[in-house]
Parts: C-alpha cells; sequence; structure tokens
C-alpha cells in the first residue's frame, strides 16, 4: 500500500480511464480522475498537486501536452504521457519538456503500475542520514522527504519537502511567500497560488485538522509560519528507517 | 469449435487474461465493466452517423477512439477496421459494405467481452 500517494489520471475516455485507474488502485495508490486538461486542473485546484499525473495527450479543447506544460511551471511532480500518439517527435518534445515517461497505447495496465511505483520510488530515495523532527502527533523526516502519521510513512513530494525545510528551519518565524517562492523555485516565473496549493497539500499531510492548522500556519498578507517547539533529532538515534 | 476458441478469433486471450485478472470492484470485475462500457457506448453510432453524412473530421476522430479502445482489449480486427478508417475518413462515408463489416465486427466483440466476463446473455440486460 502507498498511503495517501495520489495519482492525477487525465483521460477522455472511460474505458481507458477504468483500466488505467483499476491497476493503478491495486497497486495500492489514490486515484483521482479528470476527463479533460480543464477538468484535471479543477482536480489539482480542488484536491491539491498530486504526487503524479498520468496523462493523455489527444484530449479535447486543450491538449495533454499544454496541461503538462502547466503543471510543471507549478510543480516537479513526475509526469507520465499515456497516448497513442505514436511519433518520436512529440515523444521526444515532451520528455524534453516535462515527461518522465511516455507510454504509448494499448499499454498493458500491470506495466503502467510498474512504471509508475518506480517512478515515484525514485523520487523518494531516502538520504542516508536524515534528521527527524518529532511532534505530538507525526514525525517529519525532511532527508528522506516523508512523514509518518498513524503508523504510516506517507511521501512528500520535492516541492512539499522544500517548502517544509525552509519552514522548519525558521520555525517560530514567518518566512515571507516571496522568499519561500525563491527557495522552492529559484528559476521559475512562478505564481503565490502554486505555493498556496503546495501547502494546502502538505497540510493534508501534516496537520490533523488542516482546517485548522496547528503547525503549519498562514500569516495573512505576510507568509507562513512553522510553529513548534521541538527539535530537530538525530534519524538514527531514533531508529526511524 | 469451443466458446473459448471463438472469442480468442475477437478478442487477444493475453490481453483478457491481464484484464481478467485485476482485482473486481464493488463486486463488479473489471472485464463486465469493460463489456458494459462497449456494449452501452454510442461511438459506433456516432461513427456510422458521421459517415452517413459525410462529416469526415467527426468520423477521423471517432474511428481514432474507437480504435484505442478496442486495442485495449485487445480486439485487434476492430481496431484494424478502425485504424483504416481513421487513415482515409473519406472511404468510409460512401461505402455501406465496409460500414456493415464494422458494425458487425463490434458486435461481435461485445458479445466476447460478456463471454469472458461470464456475464449469460440473459443477465446482459441487468448489468
Amino acid at each position: 500500500m502507498h498511503p495517501s500517494v495520489r495519482i492525477l489520471l487525465v483521460d477522455d475516455d472511460g474505458l481507458v480511464l477504468g483500466i488505467a485507474a483499476r491497476a493503478l488502485e491495486e497497486a495500492g495508490y489514490e486515484i483521482l480522475m479528470a476527463g479533460s486538461a480543464e477538468e484535471g486542473l479543477e482536480v489539482v485546484e480542488r484536491c491539491g498537486i498530486p504526487d503524479l499525473a498520468v496523462l493523455d495527450i489527444r484530449l479535447p479543447r486543450r491538449s495533454g501536452l499544454d496541461l503538462g506544460h502547466m503543471l510543471r511551471q507549478t510543480s516537479d511532480l513526475p509526469i507520465v504521457m499515456l497516448t497513442s500518439v505514436d511519433d518520436a517527435a512529440t515523444a521526444v518534445e515532451a520528455i524534453e519538456g516535462f515527461a518522465d515517461d511516455y507510454i504509448r497505447k494499448p499499454f498493458n495496465p500491470n506495466e503502467l503500475a510498474a512504471r509508475v511505483s518506480r517512478i515515484l520510488s525514485r523520487r523518494q530515495t531516502p538520504a542516508p542520514d536524515s534528521a527527524v523532527l518529532e511532534l505530538d502527533d507525526v514525525i517529519l523526516d525532511l532527508a528522506r522527504r516523508r512523514v509518518r502519521r498513524d503508523g504510516e510513512w506517507i511521501p512528500l513530494t520535492p516541492t512539499e519537502g522544500k517548502i517544509l525545510e525552509a519552514l522548519i528551519l525558521n520555525r517560530g518565524h514567518v518566512v515571507a511567500s516571496s522568499r519561500l517562492l525563491d527557495h522552492v523555485w529559484p528559476d521559475g516565473d512562478v505564481f503565490e497560488d502554486a505555493l498556496r496549493v503546495n501547502v494546502h497539500r502538505l497540510r493534508r499531510k501534516i496537520e490533523l485538522d488542516p482546517a485548522h492548522p496547528r503547525y503549519l500556519r498562514t500569516e495573512r498578507g505576510l507568509g507562513y509560519l512553522f510553529q513548534s517547539s521541538s527539535s530537530i533529532l538525530s534519524a538514527g538515534r531514533h531508529g526511524y528507517t | 469449435m469451443s466458446d473459448a476458441s471463438d472469442r480468442s478469433n475477437v478478442l487477444d486471450p493475453e490481453t483478457i487474461r491481464t484484464l481478467g485478472a485485476l482485482a473486481p470492484r464493488a463486486g463488479d470485475s473489471l472485464l463486465t465493466s469493460v463489456a458494459r462500457q462497449f456494449a452501452s457506448s454510442e461511438l459506433l453510432d456516432e461513427l456510422l452517423a458521421a459517415a452517413s453524412t459525410g462529416q469526415i473530421e467527426a468520423i477521423r476522430r471517432a474511428a481514432h477512439k474507437l480504435k484505442g479502445r478496442s486495442s485495449m482489449v485487445g480486439a485487434a480486427r476492430l481496431a484494424e477496421l478502425a485504424g483504416a478508417i481513421e487513415s482515409s475518413p473519406d472511404e468510409l462515408a460512401d461505402d455501406e459494405t465496409r460500414a456493415e463489416e464494422i458494425r458487425g465486427e463490434y458486435r461481435r466483440v461485445v458479445a466476447a467481452l460478456w463471454e469472458a466476463a461470464g456475464v449469460r446473455g440473459d443477465e446482459r440486460l441487468q448489468r
């Protein structure tokens, strides 16, 4: 099982969505489905940035390539193209632009699940000497980019990890949104909406009640604040492996 | 000839095995869900309606989608017919024999999918 690892699936064919979703659910992932690029963006706005996206290219109105570029501008989530477009030029464009993998239809559902699992596990390669922050109800493992809640390790995306790291290093002090934007996306022309979406997702992972956050607070008009009196602990001593 | 043998002429057995092995959801096997979607799909009607009114781009779009769906369930002959229409959509517009051929193959695929899902004829209407 992969608790709270969410995958966005975008395809305008319900049959393809159904097959891909069933295979990925069986692999233990939570699936968010959309039938168009626009619907995919709505899902992201509503539920936050997923841990990985699987996108068709030939979608009605706006293409999956456009959607991939848009998602990449606001997040570094892994993106897998799943498409019947089989010309090499399109595959190269997608891979050079944003895609982590390019799978051609018809696809084997088990192979899709294996590739997704492989990509996610590469993104979550643990660091050798992790530092952890133990709070009352959660453990934050920054170097390994994961959170332990209710006995389960929940992976953080690289973006979420960077935001959390910056806030924890400055815990007790407000970190301006502009500073966080520079820290997380130093080369990107990214807007505060992307930051808000990622903070929203982080809260879902670390807060017991995300609507009334205890640790990750918004200071309206200023930025964000991580509030905790806990100290950084060494992973080795506490055996968090 | 056995039912399984008839079916293997229409659907690729390996693809059906793979789909059949995925876990059921709410008591519904993936193959049942796929058969239902094929049976209730208006895609073939859209394709033939577009052909009867000579809407070339609509023919191409529907044929492309039908090719993709057919390939996913291992219906190679149906995918081939749809692929040929996608490549030359104007030819379907004037060819009733071809329209009948794809209609017949579509029916065979739907029947083979129900068969593979283990759903009998009298149960299919309820699914």
